[in-house]
């Protein structure tokens, strides 16, 4: 099954869903909402797994076009409500009760940046790049990739990235923690779909489900709160197991 | 000095108290698997002996050849059939009781102001691993064995483990690995992650964890983690 929307192509391999930016060569973002969230949603049916995040052809994204975004600056608003838009949609990423990888190929610059940020895992290829440039234009990530990137690699690594608006490898993104994973050979997405085929194999949907819950909690929650809603979706899959093994005995 | 010795039998676990060190043993080897009665009995413990006690320091370990292998499952299951109380919807109104005091039993220890030293001798699964993530130190024997298995019974951690191994600051990446896949890991292989402070040789476990208690017990929670397995490093000789 496969799709398309303007610059974004989704496809569903067994329980895995892959999301690709495209808009080739650099796959820039014509809207911070880069695919329609009421679309994703649609997409993300039930028997979804995972999500793979990844680019068409050699790059993930070069992140905003900017010559839009010069235009759009015009009138503030339209532009605040563009954003606040693209925010939702990385949020609901970020929160999505699925694991969520990002295949990294190429560049990744800016709103691809975010994107790769909103996700669990990040692998990436040899020559992988990663930045924030938006300080070069004066401007800062509008996202939430500043606070993601903090939680990865810790306030003075972010600001550096943040202000200096440098580009990193990826050994460098591997060492700051940005990036959990690099890859030999161009494309890592054959890569990512394999690891995250094995996390999600054999396991219920709602087993996955509540593991994500768990860790999302862990972002949200206070310590001993996520605790106890551990205990509770323990609970919960407990008495799923026994009544369904109580259902075999008769059966 | 006099050395002054108390010990403290349960069925599942024993309690000794030596040079205001603490010794919590799970003692149903060779498993020492966490029953519904050793949870009872910590609790009781927890309750009544540790919480008054003087003890500076808690070494934990498993009595025999492993620390925990994890709870037992059909046990498990059995009292939260008993005890989830289930509305006409099927929704569930009330959890049991039982699950939640055994997280309580385990938080008390990550909670204590003295530390709480894991002192991992064999197979450390499921709730043992839990336990020993609750204490504030690991230090295992080489051939130990690790891991979270509880989504190959397509269940998840329930005391605790997934917020602790985050809590310990591993990649989000290693700690998907350890719970989605359920498999078990070795010593080394949670030391390079994070979750394994220290590994010593299995004839230097109690002496390793003891040394540690003594480094961090006067002065526990004035300096960092690193600080205390710093001192350990300089003082602890293997051979």
């Amino acid at each position: 099954m496969a799709m398309t929307e303007q610059y974004i192509h989704w496809e569903q391999k067994e329980s895995i869903g892959i999301l690709t930016l495209n808009n080739p060569p650099e796959n820039y973002l014509t809207e911070p909402e880069f695919v329609s969230l009421a679309q994703l949603k649609e997409w993300l049916r039930d028997d979804v797994h995972g999500l793979i995040i990844n680019g068409a052809g050699r790059h993930f994204s070069a992140g905003a076009d900017f010559d839009k975004i010069r235009k759009q600056s015009l009138n503030v608003s339209e532009m605040k409500d563009s954003l606040l838009k693209g925010n939702a949609l990385v949020n609901f990423i970020a929160d999505l009760e699925l694991p969520v990888v990002a295949a990294i190929s190429g560049i990744c610059f800016g709103g691809g940046l975010e994107i790769a940020l909103a996700c669990d895992i990040r692998i990436c290829t040899q020559r992988s790049l990663f930045a924030f440039p938006e300080i070069n234009l004066n401007l800062i990530p509008a996202l939430g990739g500043l606070k993601r990137l903090q939680n990865l690699c810790g306030q003075r690594n972010a600001m550096e990235l943040l202000m200096r608006g440098d580009s990193l490898n990826a050994p460098l993104a591997l060492e700051l923690k940005i990036i959990d994973q690099v890859v030999k050979g161009k494309d890592c997405r054959d890569i990512a779909i394999q690891y995250l085929n094995s996390l999600i194999q054999d396991r219920p949907k709602k087993v996955i489900q509540m593991l994500m819950r768990s860790f999302r909690n862990a972002e949200r929650l206070d310590f001993e709160e996520a605790q106890k809603k551990d205990v509770e979706m323990f609970c919960e899959l407990a008495l799923e197991a026994s009544l369904s093994g109580k259902n075999q005995m008769f059966n | 000095m006099e050395k002054s010795s108390s010990i403290t039998s349960y069925n599942t676990l024993q309690w000794i108290e030596e040079n205001k060190t603490g010794y919590l043993i799970p003692d149903r080897p060779p498993a020492n698997a966490m029953t519904a009665a050793f949870f009872a009995e910590l609790n009781d413990l927890r309750i009544n002996k540790i919480s008054g006690s003087e003890v500076k320091a808690i070494i934990i370990y498993g009595r025999g050849r492993h620390f925990s292998s994890g709870a037992a499952l059909d046990e498990l299951y059995d009292m939260v059939l008993k005890e989830t109380i289930i509305n006409t919807e099927g929704k569930i109104i009330r959890y049991p009781d039982s699950m939640k005091n055994n997280l309580d039993a385990l938080q008390f220890f990550n909670k204590l102001n003295i530390p709480v030293i894991a002192a991992i001798n064999g197979v450390c699964l499921g709730s043992g691993l839990e336990l020993a993530l609750h204490c504030h130190f690991r230090i295992s024997v080489p051939n130990a064995v690790l891991g979270l298995p509880e989504s190959s019974y397509n269940l998840m951690p329930g005391l605790g483990g997934v917020q602790q191994l985050l809590a310990n600051r591993i990649s989000k990446m290693n700690a998907m690995d350890i719970i989605f896949k359920g498999n078990s890991f070795s010593a080394t292989e949670g030391l390079n992650i994070g979750i394994i402070d220290r590994i010593v040789p299995k004839n230097k476990l109690m002496e390793a964890a003891t040394l540690l208690a003594e480094i961090s017990a006067n002065d526990y929670r004035k300096y960092l983690k690193p600080d205390y397995l710093h001192r350990f490093d300089e003082q602890f000789t293997e051979n």
